[in-house]
């Protein structure tokens, strides 16, 4: 497992966001403290501070960092998009991960990530409305946004995408061997593992987005009965 | 109703008001502990099983008003441990009854550690827990009151029976068997509290909480309600800029005072305003001059009785009260700003506002 360097990620994101503070707990990092920040959204001035509380797992980025808005200002509710345990929903495990890779560096993800998610709620306490719209809830989201990224017509092809995906990251194809895609190519020949390759993240483990969609399936698959 | 402008001011209000409370589960903890105390000094084989002890907060913790300690000190637990039967003035005296619960406590290992001073303070056993959650407990051994006096006093109808003696190792009287006791009535006053807060809110906000709560009986010791928020903010304002003065106002003036001038208000921003422009108005000035600001369950009682022969604190307190009007004058006035003129009365420290370019954001989604 590569090394994290903690206290040099922090120092860099202290840089620039003095009032956060470092802690080290027993299984995590915690970093507390208020977050400041001036953007636009949509041609509208966004300003605003938060209170918040972060959790670094000690072997991040394998595990995600969890984060909390310790103000009390987002009450829990899916539609705030803050879950009952305080944690803060901010986005898809997969994109996360795409804007991440390959440094994970902490400063990227307060100001990518979590900033992102605040400027969003406070566009959304304003105006009522996200301003470039929610995820689905759960696994549809997580379907969605495969379709979207790689064209994809359907949640069976998602799901083959992935396998493939998942099989050649995670433990990569010997070039002359017969390509896992099922084109009937050599790996070095295929070229649509290039492409696959080349959008895919080598970090991310798209086995539990693969168990997630096969889990999904079968439950749509198997009607639900009204209890009596 | 609140217009915009004061919608911020109402947003930042609360959102020192979240800061500078004490968390949910910090009570959950201290709760956990003084049941457990409560346990082991009417334990089985405890002496003091016969005299029926009961522990039970007083304070701010009661209150719902505490709020968090300044850089390096503590959380502090007030708790009054009563022996609701056997003993009495005639048959023990103060020093004999602290003596009682501080041998018990002594007789655990681990409670033994935690009491600093060994000997005890002038009316309480402290524990001091020296784990990360930093609070400690005062302990106030104490028995019930005997109404012999009360003809003397107007006590609050219902009040009476939670009336009790406490020690003070200071008392003429410590040392003896005899019905001088000190004198106190924390469950009286907490029971106002409630009782005035629900009172004021079921007039003003009818509608709101007559659909959600019994109109017999009021709700049980809440928490982050409109006038606690106002209290923290209140006694915090006075922590940032007097906490150093020995003649700071004292919490349970402002406590008092507070709770008379609130009119049920349900948004913080009036609440605070109504009470800070009103709250002279409950300080009671007699013909000769003496200022009383008077014990609710009990009238003889005088909170401010210390103004008397130390005039400074009068003046600092009105000092104080000034300087919270003149911050609501500054917030009302036009094109203010609200957040810095706030920070600096609070002395937050300014969260810089970094410029921030969003590129590629991550759209909102829950499991």
């Amino acid at each position: 497992m590569r090394y994290y360097n903690i206290k040099g990620e922090f120092k860099a994101l202290q840089k620039e966001y003095p009032c956060l503070e470092l802690k080290y707990g027993d299984d995590f990092y915690v970093i507390e403290g208020f977050i400041g920040f001036s953007t636009v959204i949509s041609d509208k001035k966004i300003e605003d501070e938060y209170k918040i509380k972060l959790h670094i797992p000690k072997n991040y980025p394998k595990n995600m960092i969890s984060a909390y808005e310790a103000g009390g200002r987002i009450s829990p509710s899916p539609d705030n998009h803050r879950n009952s345990d305080g944690t803060l929903c901010i986005g898809l495990p997969v994109e996360v991960a795409r804007i991440l890779a390959p440094n994970y560096r902490l400063i990227d993800y307060v100001e990518k990530i979590l900033i992102g998610y605040l400027a969003q709620y406070s566009y959304f306490e304003k105006f009522k409305h996200w301003p470039f719209g929610e995820a689905a809830h759960g696994t549809e989201g997580i379907v969605e946004y495969y379709k979207e990224r790689y064209n994809l017509p359907d949640t069976k092809s998602v799901l083959d995408f992935l396998k493939i995906l998942q099989s050649c990251i995670q433990n990569r194809q010997k070039g002359y061997e017969r390509c896992r895609c099922g084109c009937g190519k050599l790996y070095k020949n295929c070229k649509r593992q290039r492409k696959i390759l080349k959008y895919g993240q080598k970090s991310y483990d798209y086995l539990s987005d693969i168990k997630a969609i096969e889990d999904w399936l079968k439950s749509a698959a198997t009607p639900s009965y009204p209890s009596f | 109703m609140l217009t915009k402008e004061n919608c911020e001011i109402e947003k930042k209000l609360n959102q020192i008001a979240q800061d500078i409370a004490i968390p949910e589960d910090k009570y959950k903890d201290a709760e956990k502990r003084y049941e457990a105390l409560g346990e082991w000094l009417a334990g089985e084989n405890s002496e003091l099983k016969e005299y029926n002890p009961k522990i039970y907060p007083q304070g701010s913790f009661a209150l719902g008003s505490a709020i968090k300690p300044q850089e390096g000190c503590e959380y502090d637990v007030d708790l009054i441990c009563l022996f609701q039967k056997g003993l009495n003035t005639s048959n023990i005296s103060q020093k004999e009854l602290k003596r009682l619960v501080g041998d018990r406590i002594k007789a655990h290992g681990t409670y033994s550690k935690l009491l600093d001073p060994k000997e005890g303070s002038r009316r309480c056993w402290t524990l001091k827990y020296n784990d990360e959650s930093k609070f400690h407990l005062d302990i106030l051994p104490a028995i019930p009151d005997e109404w012999t006096h009360f003809s003397e006093e107007k006590y609050r109808a219902g009040a009476i029976n939670q009336a009790i003696f406490i020690t003070d190792k200071k008392h003429r009287e410590y040392e003896n068997i005899t019905k001088d006791w000190l004198k106190s009535n924390p469950q009286g006053y907490i029971n106002w509290f409630y009782s005035q807060m629900h009172e004021k809110m079921m007039r003003n906000q009818k509608s709101l909480l007559a659909a959600s709560e019994s109109v017999k009986e009021f709700p049980s010791y809440k928490r982050g309600t409109t006038l606690q928020k106002a209290i923290q903010l209140l006694k915090y304002h006075r922590d940032i800029n007097f906490g150093h003065d020995e003649d700071k106002p004292i919490s349970i003036i402002i406590t008092t005072l507070a709770t008379k001038a609130y009119n049920g208000e349900d948004n913080l921003f009036d609440a605070l305003k109504n009470i800070c422009a009103n709250m002279q108005n409950y300080i009671e000035i007699s013909e000769n001059n003496v200022y009383r600001v008077e014990n609710p369950v009990n009238s003889k009682e005088n909170f401010a009785d210390k103004w008397q022969e130390n005039p400074r604190k009068r003046e600092i307190f009105f000092k104080w009260l000034n300087s919270l009007n003149q911050l609501f004058k500054e917030l009302l006035k036009e094109n203010a700003d609200i957040s810095q003129t706030l920070d600096n009365a609070y002395r937050r420290k300014i969260v810089p506002k970094k410029s921030v370019v969003l590129s590629d954001t991550v759209k909102p989604w829950s499991l």
